[in-house]
């Protein structure tokens, strides 16, 4: 048992904090079917579709936030253009719904009529069956990454200027997809969407099964990058952060070791995206968007950076609170994100997970003010 | 000096948009000893490490190790696996791994493959290596310590650690002492004793005249980019001219 439980951890020591939030996905992973679906689903304990819904898109939330915290809170590069490979999961798993729409009937959707088409352009041919869009899904994010992060690292671009070009290629997908000629729906984006894998979207049957198997990658990335980043390959990460001269004069060639974990990290993320499109049913230029894809660095930030675990509680936590107030008191919500990033960065340097600055901050403070009273 | 010589610098030029760092420098380095060199802030020690070890690249010059091997030509990793090793001025280590993790890191089992080192280079095939390169920089009771929570010096030596690992046979020390106590800089002068072997060469930097003369058996003197003076202690320290323009009076 401790032999797993170390194997889990994927280092000598075992982590409190790592496991506890591998129990809460592992919870969620059980907890849906069996609230959902299960006997418990017509009680007052169980969750109607809506928040089942609402715990798997968190789920997929979770999942890009990790992904974006591989890259930037080991290797130590902010990309504030994740939501570029999260679209691309989520336009692909589209384009395979919009196909089994269509499949056996003649027409295409309105956003492909309107471009005076007839038929499906080549490009959409395959995407019919699901295992071709999955590889597409995986080969067209490593693909698109693997350009923009090795002429990046290649060209030693870096800190913030690394920030600004991700930023500028999500900002440039976004124009793109948002013209009405690209053949993707233009601002509105493709929907209309009716099944997948055999379930229609609508059911509650698909809604607990897309949400349980979000949780359930999420886990699994979980224990596979917790063990990729406590091996030899999280060390020289840390190395690049540190130091990156040092390391390759040391003989590593680091420009390889970067990209290759952000190309991991964007096929995570455009797994993420798949997860997510078919729980929201549409996939619009709203994922390219630039506020979108800072949010996805505010989570990591507010959850703490270099964990792997911090991202997926600073995604959950801040998006839990984003639904909730946003039915609320909509006009608070900006307020509040300001607010709690504004708290992470001067209190809570390592965000939310590792509380310790803020008690040894009151410490320092608070024999200060016990002086002054004495005086 | 009849043996080999390690590096070969010839009509080396860096040209920094105007300023030249290095003015046409020739120099030379042989295996077996320890080579001294010194000169005024901004003579072009740094620069010189800098070229070898492929952070900076020359207007124009050659740089050939054993005589043959023409460095410019390599990338940085292609140099490490060559054997050139540098410690830097600042010392630097990667403060949020432990002393031991460190040294591991410039341990490689698989010099040629990334891939194979990071698959099956189990830090734990590393620990023989490890164990005797932290016993050499006298650290090895603090194999799991953060490198970051260690001494100003203890981070020199351990840098030094990290370099050696790869067993280099151009050992290039940028400073070693700077903001060592004496105690320290007498471990230090121990530790380049140690090192000293007829099949590496060790290129020092450093401002302190007093430990240069007790480690090193050649001394080159830059200026302004060009060799000024080299040759022993002695001999460099009475010529005029290194006395006009580095030692003073």
């Amino acid at each position: 048992m401790r032999q797993f439980i170390l194997w889990i951890c994927g280092g000598s020591k075992v982590d409190r904090r790592y496991l506890g939030v591998l129990v809460l996905i592992a919870l969620v992973t059980l907890g849906l079917p069996v609230l959902g679906l299960g006997p418990l689903a017509n009680t007052p304990l169980g969750l109607d579709g809506f928040q089942v819904n609402l715990v798997g898109q968190v789920m997929a939330f979770a999942l890009l936030a990790m992904a974006h915290d591989l890259v930037w809170g080991y290797a130590g590069y902010l990309s504030l253009g994740h939501g570029l490979f999260f679209a691309i999961g989520g336009y692909l798993i589209g384009m395979h719904m919009i196909k089994l729409s269509y499949a056996g009937e003649t027409g295409v959707p309105t956003f492909l009529d309107y471009m005076g088409l007839t038929e499906f352009p080549a490009y959409w041919g395959g995407f019919e069956h699901f295992g071709y869009a999955f590889i597409a899904i995986l080969v067209l994010s490593a693909l698109v990454s693997f350009v923009i992060g090795f002429l990046a690292f290649r060209s030693r671009v870096v800190g913030v200027y690394f920030a600004i070009l991700s930023q500028a290629f999500v900002y440039v997908s976004m124009l793109v997809m948002s013209r009405s000629d690209t053949g993707f729906g233009g601002n509105n984006g493709i929907a209309d969407f009716q099944t997948l894998l055999g379930l229609s979207l609508d059911s509650i049957e698909f809604r607990v099964a897309i949400a349980t198997v979000s949780a359930l990658v999420l886990m699994i990335a979980l224990i596979g990058l917790r063990r990729l980043t406590t091996g030899p390959l999280g060390k020289l990460l840390i190395g690049i952060r540190d130091d990156e001269d040092r390391l390759q004069v040391l003989g590593y060639e680091t420009l390889w070791v970067k990209t290759g974990v952000w190309c991991l990290s964007a096929m995570l993320a455009a797994i993420a995206g798949l997860l997510y499109v078919p729980q929201i049913q549409v996939a619009s230029p709203q994922l390219l968007s630039p506020i979108f894809s800072i949010e996805i660095a505010v989570w990591v930030a507010i959850g703490g950076r270099g964990y792997l675990y911090g991202a997926i509680i600073g995604a959950i936590l801040v998006n839990i609170v984003k639904f909730w107030l946003t039915r609320f008191m909509p006009e608070l919500w900006p307020f509040i994100l300001t607010g709690s990033v504004l708290f992470v960065v001067v209190v809570l340097r390592n965000g939310l997970i590792d509380p310790g600055p803020l008690f040894t901050r009151a410490k320092a403070l608070l024999p200060r003010r016990l002086k002054r009273e004495k005086t | 000096m009849s043996q080999p010589t390690a590096i070969y610098v010839d009509a080396l030029t860096v040209n920094f948009s105007g300023f030249k760092a290095l003015n046409n420098l020739t120099f030379l380095a042989e295996y077996g000893g320890i080579h001294g060199v010194i000169g005024p802030n901004g003579a072009g020690k740094t620069t010189l490490m800098d070229v070898i070890t492929g952070i900076t690249r020359p207007t124009s010059g050659t740089v050939l190790l054993d005589r043959k091997q023409d460095i410019l030509r390599m990338s940085l990793p292609e140099r490490a696996q060559a054997g050139i090793g540098r410690k830097f001025q600042r010392p630097s280590v990667f403060e949020h791994l432990t002393v031991r993790e460190n040294i591991a890191l410039g341990v490689r089992l698989y010099p040629n493959s990334l891939f194979r080192e990071l698959t099956f280079g189990e830090v734990e095939e590393k620990n023989d290596r490890v164990e005797s390169v932290m016993k050499t920089i006298s650290l090895d009771r603090l194999g799991d310590v953060l490198a970051g929570t260690l001494a100003h010096g203890q981070k020199q030596w351990l840098e030094i650690g990290m370099v050696l690992a790869r067993d280099p046979k151009l050992l290039m020390l940028d400073e070693p002492v700077a903001g060592m106590s004496d105690a320290e800089r007498d471990a230090t002068a121990d530790l380049l004793e140690r090192l000293r072997s007829p099949v590496r060469c060790i290129l020092l930097v450093e401002h302190d005249m007093k430990f240069v003369g007790r480690v090193s058996d050649h001394v080159s003197v830059l200026h302004e980019g060009r060799l000024l003076c080299a040759g022993s202690m002695d001999r460099v320290t009475s010529d005029p001219e290194v006395i006009r323009v580095y030692l003073g009076r």
